[in-house]
């Protein structure tokens, strides 16, 4: 389970029609997100990538667990060079590649939460 | 109270408008650095911000250096939102000028408490402003505080090459008031007369009280003949409209006024412009008071 039904509903305070609005506000954006972060790394513009890895990041922490949330901030930390020894863009990419599968499986559990 | 949310990320945009709402606040919505400041430039403006640490354009912290770097005096709570973490990312929000700090993904309860710490702080902020600049007894501008509307009003004219007038007020024979009615009917009359300066002036217009029962009033965008109009209309009120007090005792009053408008050419400075208005109300005294003379 990526989703963070306690901190969604905190968020919501239960009321469906926001769960609604505020589920369907980051589905429409986060084909956008996704689209930047794979156009920074195909210019492999590391700083880019950890804006736009960053920027999803934000919008993540609204729904996923905590868990998930370290992943985004170890793939913003790999990818802008902060993490010691530095990731290559292979080794970062791979780790991206899996965070955009479980992102799939974020989107079916916010869909069912949200009743979309 | 208004609060101001700046983070270019929509999602988090919309669940904090939709806390603050449910928490008694009225959001304001930027999505960058340069919304944010056309915000802060109304006269409306909030006074409690909660600001991202990384948006596109101008970041967080700067944006925090260059609200700080405001000259006006205003106060702002800045609570800053941020993925980053550990105490680098502490020291470097609050040394750019932010108040208060909060890790991304927050908790809301400790948002809630933390924007409810904010808003006490700004109200307490606000009384104090309130205290420093107005008159503990007629609630109009103390002297400091029209002084510095004084000179505004000056830059103001100056910048836009509009008129600019000014007011002085003194109520005649105010001593006998309280000598015959006591000090405490001798400050119902005071508060008598703001009352009626208020009516009889525009929104834009701006009373203080400039010594025991000396006031002044700053009138932007009018001339000499316009601030006579004004000039006339109150005196007439505080000459017809006396304070009533407790008893059902009247107290009648006039107020002599010397008006006079800033002349770029002739007024070198607040000092000498004010010095004009005030030798029209010695003016006024001297040739039998309850009337108006304007400066030459």
């Amino acid at each position: 389970m990526i989703i963070d039904h306690h901190r969604v509903n905190e968020i919501t305070r239960n009321n469906s029609k926001l769960l609604k609005s505020i589920s369907q506000l980051f589905l429409n954006e986060l084909p956008d997100m996704i689209k930047a972060v794979d156009t920074a790394y195909q210019q492999t513009d590391r700083q880019s990538i950890a804006k736009s890895i960053h920027r999803l990041k934000s919008a993540l922490g609204n729904f996923v667990n905590s868990e998930y949330y370290k992943e985004f901030s170890q793939l913003e930390a790999s990818a802008s060079g902060t993490t010691a020894p530095v990731a290559n863009l292979n080794e970062w990419l791979s780790q991206w590649e899996k965070a955009k599968l479980d992102l799939e499986t974020l989107v079916i559990e916010l869909k069912e939460m949200a009743g979309i | 109270m208004d609060v101001l949310i700046v983070d270019d990320d929509a999602i988090t945009r919309f669940a904090l408008c939709a806390a603050l709402e449910e928490w008694g606040f009225i959001p304001v919505v930027a999505e960058n650095a340069d919304q944010a400041l056309e915000k802060l430039a109304t006269e409306t403006t909030p006074h409690l911000l909660i600001i991202d640490w990384s948006m596109p354009g101008m970041s967080g912290p700067d944006l925090c250096k260059h609200i700080r770097e405001r000259e006006d005096g205003q106060f702002f709570y800045i609570l800053m939102l941020t993925g980053k973490e550990g105490n680098e990312a502490i020291i470097e929000a609050m040394e750019a000028g932010a108040d208060d700090f909060l890790s991304k993904p927050f908790d809301h309860r400790v948002l809630k408490v933390r924007i409810a710490a904010g808003s006490r702080i700004v109200r307490l902020e606000q009384t104090l402003n309130q205290l420093a600049s107005r008159d503990a007894l007629t609630q109009c501008w103390n002297r400091r505080m029209i002084d510095e509307l004084f000179a505004n009003s000056i830059a103001e004219s100056t910048r836009k090459h509009s008129a600019f007038s000014l007011m002085v007020l003194d109520i005649d024979h105010f001593k006998a008031v309280n000598d015959t009615y006591g000090h405490a009917a001798g400050d119902t009359a005071l508060k008598h007369v703001v009352n009626i300066l208020n009516i009889n002036l525009r929104e834009y217009d701006q009373v203080g009280r400039y010594g025991g029962e000396e006031f002044v009033v700053l009138l932007p965008a009018t001339d000499q003949n316009e601030a006579w109009g004004v000039a006339e209309r109150i005196r007439s009120a505080i000459q017809f409209q006396p304070t009533i007090l407790g008893d059902d005792r009247k107290i009648d009053l006039t107020v002599s006024i010397g008006i006079a408008e800033f002349d770029r050419n002739r007024d070198a400075n607040q000092s000498a412009f004010f010095e004009r208005a005030d030798k029209a109300l010695y003016t006024a005294k001297q040739t039998g008071r309850n009337r108006i003379v304007s400066s030459n």
